[in-house]
């Protein structure tokens, strides 16, 4: 009982905040917002930045926060290394997939894994704004205030609906860059990834996209 | 007679003593309280990582693995010394998946004896345990978090 009154009385202000912070656009506007974001991601060549992973699990009644670093080089070279409190790299390069976790290494080709196929495109898509455009995979809803764009996508496709019900793209009026990813698993859990220190078009590290 | 009263006593020391039948391998309740886990499980060329996450209950012991970028693959209660799995990832909720998993966490979470041949727990220590399932091949590698 105590814990549906914790849920009522925080849960219900803070979902009114949101909507009230930002407001649902025309289709005329979000389709100008979503050119306004593509054109932006267009000019990003390279884009480093560091970021934290809050995963909600409703089961343990806690969180778990990860931290790392990635990296982004066009067309679709991604590095996405966890730091703490785990080593795991993941590096799409070349048109394959490695995954490095501790000391064993694994390289898959990115043509023979549908599965990775669809990270690759959905990590790459966000980055780029693409994936604002994919209407046949997703359904997207676009929502303003005079800091954030936020993009409601919601899957179309039913695999990809089993494991996400919403995801929340946050992108920075200032800037338009990416500052947050928010996943809702059908179960409840959300996965929300802040990112920091972003670095567009820098140079990157030469083994950036090296597991070695 | 005499004979006789020594294999009475001797049984009653056995009685006294005695040996339990079954092994305990509340392995994960030795995380103490919460404890965060390097997770993977491998069965032939097919490998998934991830973390474990434990929680003590007050009887038993709760859980989830999700792999490293958060997506959750499943969750498991033993409460009683019964293990229920719950919330599977999608291209495992099958019930014969669901069956396998639930048997073999109940060795790592509660109090429950090896079936000579079925399975075998090697490398057992507080900060790493393996479990291999002879069965179907499957092998479940815990690595404790710093």
């Amino acid at each position: 009982m105590r814990k549906l009154l914790a849920y009522i009385f925080l849960w219900l202000p803070a979902t009114q905040t949101i909507t009230l912070a930002q407001n649902a656009v025309s289709k005329s506007e979000q389709e100008r917002i979503i050119s306004e974001i593509s054109t932006s991601a267009h000019s990003i060549r390279t884009l480093q930045c560091k970021f934290e992973q809050t995963k909600e699990l409703s089961i343990m009644d806690d969180k778990m926060v990860s931290k790392g670093t990635m990296a982004f080089a066009r067309p679709g070279n991604l590095s996405w290394h966890y730091t703490s409190p785990y080593d795991y790299n993941f590096i799409i390069a070349n048109d394959k997939v490695h995954i490095g976790k501790g000391k064993s290494h694994k390289s898959i080709d990115l043509k023979s894994s549908q599965t990775f196929q669809g990270i690759a495109k959905m990590i790459a898509g966000s980055v780029t704004g693409k994936c604002l455009t994919q209407t046949k995979d997703f359904d997207v809803k676009i929502r303003a205030n005079e800091r954030v764009y936020v993009a409601h996508l919601t899957p179309k496709d039913k695999h990809f609906k089993k494991m996400f019900t919403t995801i929340r793209l946050t992108y920075n009026r200032a800037n338009r860059t990416m500052d947050s990813v928010e996943m809702t698993e059908a179960n409840g859990d959300v996965t929300s990834i802040v990112f920091k220190e972003i670095k567009q078009n820098q140079p990157l590290g030469e083994n950036v996209f090296n597991l070695d | 007679m005499r004979m006789y009263l020594i294999w009475i006593s001797f049984l009653l020391l056995l009685t006294a003593f005695p040996v339990s039948a079954q092994n305990s391998y509340p392995l994960l309740l030795s995380g103490g309280e919460r404890a965060s886990w390097n997770f993977t499980l491998e069965r032939g060329q097919m490998m998934i990582t991830g973390i474990c996450l434990t929680r003590q209950t007050e009887d038993g012991v709760k859980g989830a693995v999700v792999n490293e970028f958060g997506i959750h693959y499943f969750d498991f209660v033993c409460h009683n010394n019964k293990v229920k799995v719950n919330n599977v990832f999608p291209h495992m909720n099958k019930w014969y998946i669901r069956r396998v998993l639930r048997n073999d966490l109940r060795l790592l979470t509660a109090n429950s004896a090896l079936k000579p041949g079925r399975r075998l727990l090697k490398a057992c220590q507080p900060d790493s345990l393996s479990l291999q399932n002879i069965k179907y091949g499957i092998t479940y590698r815990f690595e404790r978090l710093q």
